[in-house]
């Protein structure tokens, strides 16, 4: 980074004097060195033009700056100026919200009957003595399709549940479960053919 | 065997997660989702973060969030030197260096001028100031107008646009003598606006609306819908947007990661002859 200005002390130390209000604009010159980038690649990763990049980067660390002395812990720094760049985003986000219009355009959506919440309330909704077949079947569906779910190694259960409950993407969750695309391919691809495998005769199509 | 949408499955692995993960429990703090996006956690505590992040949607957002914070990635394209610079100059005053002598003249003829135009704006301020009291009142009355014919959408206004105020359930408004369902009644080719009275509701933005037949068919619904300044939301809808009937409109909050309702509005739409609009 040009110009910066690299230090071997520890971060905790140099938080440490800048509470105290020691040599700050030096100390603070440090921080900033090292976490301009981080910040300012935070709001372009969140598609803020990199003019407005500049503006937000420098409303986080004056807050940062000001708020200082209200750090607990020096070794939490970087969580705590995560947490200031991410409100400076959302204020951002805010604004410009506000400048909207102040009323919605109502659009009808296709026809959608009321969701229920879970599956049990699905079950409990129904009426026993119109539906009692279907709510046995039910029930057994359900403690199969949990049996092979516990019986699932953990990182696979959690890839599936993402994927099919949060709808997350591969890529999220690979951040989200700490590991690559191909693993999260590997396992859904896996989990598919398991819950295939032991559920054929329960459920007709599974789509992973 | 009936074939099975995406939708049905996810509501069976919902529950079965429900019965295998344990519940989410207290949320970390931004800094243990820095160091489980880092690695830096022992194996029995990442395994806990883990558990929690498959539960918690908020938390979920935070680890996305921090790993576009954590991530590497090209250096800015910004003059850092210069971007200190700028910081510098907020956050410690700056020293100011002694005048040279051409400036206190300058300065002082400044001052100067600056006398004698006082007397003159002085007067003219008066004039204006007389002024100025009447486009105040000219304001407010023009502000009354316009509250009195408010129009969902200021960047497009409908001048026949017919509009409602309707009330929550159970609230001592004029609709509660009704039953406390307001009748909309418009022309079937009419748009109309629906100024939903929010003025007691808690603030629990971001706010969301659903619009429910009396059968609890979903016909519309919004998870961003904006609150005007006075606590109301305005909801515009088309000609011929929906048939006669009893409707209700519930308006969600949002506390932590949860959706409240905050109020439920029920409205009977009917269709008067009318002359159609054009």
């Amino acid at each position: 980074m040009p110009g910066s200005v690299q230090s071997a002390r520890p971060l905790a130390d140099i938080i440490r004097e800048l509470k105290d209000r020691h040599e700050s604009a030096a100390n603070f010159r440090l921080i900033f060195d090292r976490y301009y980038g981080q910040v300012f690649r935070y709001f372009q990763r969140k598609g803020v033009a990199p003019e407005d990049c500049r503006d937000l980067a420098q409303e986080t660390f004056l807050a940062a700056y000001t708020g200082l002395p209200t750090l607990e812990h020096e070794e939490h720094f970087e969580g705590w100026l995560f947490g200031i760049a991410r409100n400076t985003f959302r204020n951002e986000l805010d604004r410009k919200l506000a400048h909207k219009r102040a009323g919605v355009h109502v659009i009808p959506i296709k026809s959608k009957e009321p969701a229920a919440d879970s599956l049990a309330g699905e079950i409990e909704d129904r009426s026993p003595a119109t539906d009692v077949m279907k709510g046995i079947l039910d029930r057994e569906r359900f403690e199969r399709l949990t049996a092979a779910f516990r019986e699932m190694p953990r990182q696979m259960r959690r890839c599936l549940e993402l994927r099919v409950v949060e709808d997350s993407s591969y890529q999220d969750i690979a951040t989200i479960m700490g590991i690559s695309i191909n693993t999260v391919k590997v396992h859904l691809h896996k989990a598919k053919k398991e819950l295939q495998q032991k559920l054929s005769p329960y459920f007709a199509r599974l789509e992973v | 065997m009936p074939d099975e949408t995406r939708e049905t499955l996810r509501q069976y692995v919902q529950a079965a997660r429900e019965e295998v993960e344990p519940a989410p429990g207290e949320c970390p703090g931004n800094a243990a989702w820095i160091d489980y996006h880092r690695k830096r956690l022992s194996p029995e505590e990442y395994e806990r973060l883990q558990s929690h992040l498959v539960r918690c949607p908020a938390c979920r957002e935070t680890l996305l969030d921090v790993a576009d914070f954590a991530d590497p990635g090209e250096d800015p394209p910004a003059d850092i030197d210069r971007e200190w610079g700028a910081l510098r100059e907020r956050i410690s005053p700056r020293r100011r260096a002694s005048a040279p002598a051409w400036q206190w003249a300058a300065a002082a003829g400044v001052i100067l001028t600056a006398g004698l135009t006082t007397t003159w704006i002085w007067r003219l301020q008066n004039t204006l100031n007389a002024e100025r009291t009447a486009l105040v009142r000219l304001e407010e009355q023009l502000r009354e107008l316009r509250r009195q014919t408010l129009v969902a959408r200021a960047d497009n206004p409908q001048t026949n646009l017919r509009l409602f105020d309707v009330f929550p359930a159970g609230t001592e408004t004029r609709s509660r003598a009704e039953g406390a369902l307001t009748r909309v009644t418009v022309p079937p080719t009419a748009p109309f606006a629906l100024i939903l009275s929010g003025g007691g509701l808690p603030r629990l933005p971001p706010y969301g609306v659903v619009l429910k037949e009396a059968s609890g068919r979903v016909i519309w619904e919004s998870d961003s819908v904006p609150r005007d300044d006075r606590g109301n939301f305005v909801l515009t809808f088309p000609a011929g947007f929906a048939t006669e009937g009893e409707y209700d409109l519930d308006v969600f909050g949002t506390s932590g990661s949860n959706r409240r309702r905050l109020a439920r509005y029920s409205i009977s739409i009917g269709f008067s002859p009318g002359r159609p609009d054009h």
